[in-house]
């Protein structure tokens, strides 16, 4: 730890003072380290949109994931400073402790090693060794820890694949009841973003609510729509929904998917294509649709058998509905 | 030598519009063949778009052995991959190229990848 580490109302300021500092990071690994997850990961996702080059800001978002117990994105952003920089050790052991916790023997040891030809006396490295050796002499154990690992982040993921079955079943809807009670824990949640997002931005909003839910009303005006969200920048999401547990696995699902758009704009940008302006994934039921918005983004789930003209159509209307939204309270 | 994925890769690549073909890897994003124009910086582009990918594939909870098809829209031009566990076909199409005839074609050939694959 740094002893000239400056305090978070100084990290705080200068990142407020001069959005291109790269002071982010060093906040973000604060609020971290004061268990502000949601607070460091909206940080460093909005860092990393004007920094997507940054290998310190990659680091620390995969260390923001791995504290909120998402793995496999810590692996994805890891893997993004193993491309961006592959002489980054602190990278390269926090992969080989994710990998035994994980069980992943194998992967662990050829890290271990790459590791080791970077910092040969490097004496955490060396402190990792013994474990290393013990997990690859156990392979029978191994490969049941390696699926223990797998089956904590399951549950969490089968938050996050409904919209899917959603399409699988063509379900109208919940009952009315549900949805009813949806309504009202909506509103609350939405308030709560509209104040976080305020006190994020440094702007006080009006928290009205919007006279009409977008997801209501494109799922009126197209049927084959079977969610919609709205998020900023920073990967908060700030109005409609898409899974059936709501508001937490809408968040994760947001988070990601804003993520996701940062990396399409460098993939974009790595081969000269110039901007990005929208996303789709396919699969044999359903389509997920991604439209930047602002800084923010639209995401629109609908059954797979929509043509894409009319997928064009429903993207354009979510964007005016997500802007109304946003402009009557909605963040 | 040919590799194993020069015919596929051909392929596409005859396409008009198609500036790049590359299989990678979804795991680590390295690129296992492919052919570019000189101007498309390929591994670094491979590296984030595989990474993409499997972004992807969770948010829509892709289970193992179920494909996915990603497609990029940009100002310029598209980006197509389609693939599955291991391995992902990304094409790197201009705006000119028929949009209907690129996406049959990634599609083919990510199925043939996948037979491939399961042939060993």
């Amino acid at each position: 730890m740094p002893k000239d580490r400056r305090s978070l109302h100084e990290l705080s300021a200068e990142v407020a003072t001069n959005p291109d500092s790269t002071a982010f990071v060093e906040l973000a690994a604060a609020y971290r380290e004061r268990g502000d997850l949601e607070r460091a990961l909206r940080l460093c996702l909005r860092g990393i949109q004007r920094h997507p080059t940054h290998v310190e800001a990659h680091y620390e978002l995969g260390r923001i994931y791995e504290q909120q117990g998402d793995r496999e994105l810590a692996l994805d952003e890891w893997g993004v400073v193993r491309q961006l920089a592959p002489d980054h050790l602190p990278t390269r052991l926090a992969l080989i402790r994710l990998y035994l916790d994980e069980g992943r023997a194998d992967d662990a040891y050829e890290e271990f090693e790459r590791a080791r030809r970077l910092a040969p006396s490097n004496g955490a490295l060396a402190q990792l060794a013994e474990r290393v050796e013990a997990v690859r002499s156990d392979r029978q154990g191994e490969g049941e820890a390696a699926k223990e690992g797998r089956a904590e982040g399951e549950g969490q993921r089968q938050a996050e694949r409904e919209w899917e079955d959603e399409g699988r079943q063509k379900v109208e809807g919940p009952s009315e009841d549900s949805e009813g009670q949806r309504e009202v824990e909506g509103q609350t949640a939405e308030e709560s973003r509209q104040k976080d997002n305020a006190q994020v931005e440094g702007k006080t909003i009006e928290t009205t609510q919007p006279a009409v839910d977008p997801l209501d009303a494109l799922k009126a005006e197209y049927p084959g729509v079977l969610g919609l969200l709205v998020a900023t920048a920073e990967g908060q999401l700030v109005a409609g929904r898409m899974t059936r547990r709501g508001d937490d696995s809408d968040s994760m699902l947001a988070a990601t998917l804003v993520g996701a758009r940062s990396e399409a704009a460098r993939v974009a940008k790595y081969l000269d294509l110039g901007e990005l302006r929208s996303i789709a994934v396919e699969s044999k039921v359903a389509r997920l649709n991604l439209s930047p918005l602002g800084g923010g983004l639209v995401i629109v789930a609908t059954s797979g058998d929509i043509p894409s003209g009319q997928v064009a159509l429903i993207m354009q209307r979510a964007c005016e509905l997500a802007e109304a939204s946003l402009s009557t309270g909605g963040g | 030598m040919k590799s194993a994925y020069h015919d596929l890769v051909s392929r596409v690549m005859r396409m008009p519009g198609i500036r790049g073909v590359l299989v990678v890897a979804v795991r680590d994003g390295l690129v296992v063949d492919g052919r570019v124009y000189v101007d498309v910086r390929a591994d670094a582009a491979a590296a984030l778009a595989a990474s993409l990918y499997r972004r992807a594939c969770r948010a829509t909870g892709a289970e193992d052995g179920q494909s996915r098809f990603l497609e990029l829209e940009t100002d310029d031009g598209r980006i197509m991959i389609a693939g599955q566990d291991d391995l992902a076909l990304m094409a790197v199409v201009e705006r000119r190229a028929n949009l209907g005839q690129a996406r049959l074609s990634v599609q083919r050939a990510a199925e043939r990848l996948k037979s491939m694959e399961e042939r060993g």
